[in-house]
């Protein structure tokens, strides 16, 4: 499982369940939000959600569909206001 | 129907209360891209929109906007918490204690009452999707102009909550977007005809 | 009232929920992305654990049809609400 948020076993006493979340979370403090503003199809992540932006129109907005291919842990993403780290840094971060 | 739950989507927690902040980050609640107009925007265009997707979407990022709403509020009671009528006018909010006390009211940082003109909705679903991309944007900005205002470092983590929320809104409007082009597209309801290569 | 234990069964419902919009968010987008319903489904399930043991201890968070039930007297009323916590 790729996804932080399978770690959490719904069988699992919370307890388990939180040192799990906190193991994930130390992970997470190391990740910078990665900024690629030229980069507007990440080429690097490729999935089948962007192919329907294949035919591109004149005089039509689009935005790069995100993939679901990382999370944050619960903790985390509270914390930032996103799940998705690839969300996260999509702007310059207010301080 | 709605359904309402006793929790905030987010802690609201203030260091000490700041009246001269409350009174600028109340533009959230009832300013032009504050969250009561976000809610009602979106809840209001579901009408309109062709399909099941845009409509869900529409539908639970209005109920969000409104649990945002709630938080903005929390944090302005919060702000005001114990403050006293000299200190409503040493904040330069006198006239908001004269008229409404300690109670809330949907006005912007001017004071400016709450304007359905805020809204738009045109019934056409490009149009309406890229005005609500364009009012998380908005919003987007006012928080970090609101961010730069305060140096309460609880008021920050929740208004950054806030602005990251309209970051992701933004992303789903535009996926929405794409989504929505391709049906009408597909059915020519708009382009008329397909000029092929 | 354990009013810090309270704040920390709070939070992890804060926390669990929070997953659990996101990924109702993402799935109004990308309805066939059967990892991210299988780890929203995840998320619901823990939420509606976590819920239970906050109200059966600190009363409702919904009024009703989530499964509380009200003790003697009415409930709903006695609870703080969110912004005096």
């Amino acid at each position: 499982m790729k996804r932080n948020v399978d770690n959490a076993q719904v069988e699992e006493k919370d307890e388990q369940l939180e040192e799990k979340d906190e193991r994930v979370e130390e992970k997470d403090e190391q990740e910078e939000p990665e900024r690629d503003s030229m980069n507007m199809w990440n080429t690097n992540n490729i999935c089948n959600c962007q192919k329907t932006c294949a035919k591109m129109m004149l005089a039509h907005a689009y935005v790069p569909w995100q993939c679901y291919d990382e999370a944050f842990s619960p903790q985390e993403a509270l914390k930032k206001g996103t799940l998705f780290p690839s969300l996260y840094g999509a702007y310059p971060i207010p301080r | 129907m709605w359904i309402y739950e006793k929790s905030l989507q987010h802690p609201v927690k203030v260091t000490c209360p700041d009246v001269s902040f409350a009174k600028l980050v109340v533009t959230q609640y009832g300013g032009p891209d504050g969250e009561l107009g976000a809610s009602l925007r979106y809840l209001n265009q579901r009408y309109s929109m062709p399909t099941n997707k845009a409509i869900a979407l529409l539908t639970d990022i209005g109920t969000e906007e409104l649990a945002h709403m709630e938080m903005i509020a929390a944090l302005v009671y919060k702000l005001t918490e114990g403050a006293s009528p000299k200190d409503y006018e040493a904040a330069g909010w006198g006239g908001h204690y004269v008229q409404h006390n300690h109670g809330l009211f949907w006005t912007d940082a001017n004071g400016v009452p709450w304007s359905a003109q805020y809204i738009a909705c045109l019934g056409d679903p490009i149009a309406d999707l890229t005005e609500d991309m364009a009012a998380e944007q908005k919003a987007r900005v006012t928080y970090e102009h609101l961010i730069e205002m305060t140096n309460d470092p609880c008021v920050k983590d929740m208004l950054r909550f806030l602005w990251q929320r309209e970051v992701v809104h933004f992303q789903r409007f535009g996926e929405c977007l794409n989504d929505i082009q391709e049906h009408m597209g597909k059915k020519n309801m708009w382009c008329g005809c397909t000029v092929e290569k | 009232m354990n009013c810090e234990k309270q704040m920390s069964m709070l939070r992890k419902i804060q926390e669990i929920q929070f997953v659990a919009v996101e990924l109702n968010l993402y799935l109004d987008t990308h309805p066939c992305d059967a990892d991210a319903i299988n780890d929203f489904n995840c998320a619901v399930q823990i939420l509606e654990k976590r819920k239970k043991a906050y109200q059966d201890e600190f009363g409702p968070l919904l009024n009703f049809g989530f499964g509380g039930y009200s003790k003697e007297p009415w409930q709903w009323v006695e609870s703080p609400w969110p912004w005096e916590i």
